[in-house]
């Protein structure tokens, strides 16, 4: 598989459009080459800032994800830390991760985006030994069982929605809630 | 605490609600009921309309007399959560609220007259908006009174304590699918609104907003808050002023959609002929209509989406056009403000 076919695959593997085959092959592609794992981060962070400014946090390196296989591979079964936790400070970045149902997004459907994420994270998984990939495994069932639907914050909504906040006025109640709530729409970037 | 203490010890400035207070304290005399109970619950059996419209400007007027200072979270059914702090000042000619957002990117704003200057400190970034709708209230006031009396009925709904201060609960019960209802808190005294929930139609909070800590009457001059909002010297300056228009000038006809809804005013949105937003208002829900040249939603879809708390957006594509409808009503009411608009031939 050469360079540009992999990021191809990895493109179309993003945007949801792969199936069967195609799709384990992305999945393996993705387990087994750098590059192309980089790719992946690549255009998901490309579209996260094309969605929206405060999406622009960026997603973690290969290098935190390497760390966080292994600490990962290193937990017990139970849930419970196998030995004492060697870096305190690494284990909050995992919550920079937003959960699916945060609504600073606006939620839209997007068949299998949320089922793609957990088997990309099954194909990181195959990276670690063998007790990690359990409990991923169970993820990527209930992620499925879930519906897969999955919001996308949208910069052309925001704007509507800023619009409305701002020219809707506070109404007859008088509050300022407009004027608080407006914050969340307007990007830091106007 | 040693101010909102002070506060509640030195009763708030009278000079502008004798009358009432006297109207009030013998309705609590004869009824044995707490004063906006009373006024209210006289009102279902007896001329509501005159009550909920005595409510209504007295909520509103509470504003224009009393300064405060003030944290007001607002959250949502789905978890979402701002904050800000306010600084609210007015004198009998003008009214300035100055609104720090708590959360998100770093942002203040003042509200004066009819101006908004909002200052981004990450971007070193002023806008100055004129903004007409601030003045104008008083006179959807009058209309919206007979309207809300007529599309939502209004009931007490017992007494609470918000932000340290007592509170008087009614509620607002929509009579028909196409708006939600509100609980909304009212400060004893004065009538300053502490706290307001949108009910879902079903009666689940959607979304509220509340102070989470008020000061009520500090001594508050507008002019300070406005010369501590004058931007520092080098930060970009954006001008906008919305352009009034209506929806004949820009081509389109809207008819009545939703009982209630009266047109507040339309704006032109850019360059594009034909591209506008249309406010409408019933007094408590605002819904605009935006209405753009397709090409500026390419790949949008047709939808309905729940965006945040009680805001819903429903989209619609309408020959080369892309309609939108953004308001804080169900999605069957956005749905007849979408299907309201017409291209006139």
């Amino acid at each position: 598989m050469n360079k540009m076919n992999t990021h191809e695959l990895v493109s179309a593997l993003a945007d949801g459009q792969l199936a069967d085959e195609e799709l384990s092959g992305g999945i393996v592609a993705l387990g087994q080459d750098l590059a192309a794992r980089e790719a992946w981060q690549a255009y998901h962070l490309i579209g996260d800032v094309l969605r929206s400014p405060e999406l622009a946090g960026g997603s973690p390196t290969p290098a935190f994800m390497r760390r966080l296989s292994e600490r990962l591979a290193a937990e017990s079964p139970h849930g419970l830390p196998a030995a004492p936790v060697a870096e305190p400070q690494a284990p909050p970045r995992v919550l920079t991760v937003r959960p699916a149902n945060d609504p600073v997004f606006r939620w839209k459907l997007v068949a299998g985006l949320a089922s793609m994420t957990a088997a990309a994270a099954v194909g990181w998984s195959l990276l670690s030994s063998g007790p990690a990939a359990t409990p991923m495994g169970s993820q990527l069932a209930g992620t499925e069982a879930g519906g897969g639907a999955v919001m996308i914050r949208d910069a052309q909504l925001d704007e509507l929605l800023a619009a409305h906040q701002r020219l809707g006025g506070p109404g007859v109640l008088q509050t300022p809630a407009p004027f608080v709530r407006q914050a969340n729409f307007e990007g830091a970037g106007r | 605490m040693a101010d909102t203490l002070f506060n509640r010890v030195n009763p708030a400035p009278v000079r502008w609600r004798g009358a009432r207070r006297l109207l009030l304290a013998s309705l609590c005399a004869l009824g044995g009921l707490a004063s906006v109970q009373a006024a209210l619950a006289g009102g279902e059996s007896r001329g509501a309309q005159g009550n909920v419209t005595e409510w209504l400007a007295r909520v509103h007027a509470a504003p224009r007399q009393h300064n405060y200072i003030g944290t007001m979270v607002v959250s949502s059914n789905e978890g979402a959560m701002s904050s800000a702090r306010i600084w609210h000042a007015c004198t009998a000619q003008q009214q300035v609220e100055r609104v720090d957002a708590l959360t998100g990117p770093a942002r203040s704003s003042l509200r004066h007259d009819n101006q908004v200057l909002t200052l981004w400190p990450e971007q070193k970034l002023v806008r100055i908006e004129q903004h007409d709708a601030l003045g104008r209230f008083p006179d959807l006031l009058r209309s919206a009174g007979s309207a809300i009396a007529e599309f939502y009925a209004v009931r007490p709904a017992g007494s609470d304590r918000v932000a340290g201060f007592d509170a008087d609960v009614v509620q607002l019960v929509p009579r028909d699918a196409l708006r939600f209802g509100y609980r909304v808190w009212t400060e004893r005294k004065t009538g300053l609104v502490l706290k307001l929930q949108t009910l879902a139609l079903e009666g689940g909070v959607m979304e509220q907003a509340a102070f989470s800590e008020l000061q009520l009457d500090v001594p508050l001059r507008p002019e300070k808050l406005i010369q501590a909002m004058s931007p520092p010297a080098g930060w970009r300056v954006e001008r906008s002023e919305p352009l009034k228009t209506t929806a004949a000038a820009e081509g389109w006809t809207l008819k009545p959609a939703v009982p209630g809804f009266q047109p507040v005013d339309c704006y032109r949105r850019g360059a594009a002929e034909g591209s506008m937003q249309c406010v409408f208002s019933d007094g408590l829900a605002t819904v605009s209509v935006f209405v753009d040249p397709l090409h500026r939603h390419g790949n949008a879809r047709e939808n309905v989406l729940s965006a945040a708390g009680a805001t819903h957006t429903l989209a619609r594509r309408q020959d080369d056009w892309w309609v939108t409808a953004v308001g804080e009503v169900p999605p069957i009411a956005l749905r007849r403000f979408v299907q309201s608009l017409e291209r006139r031939p």
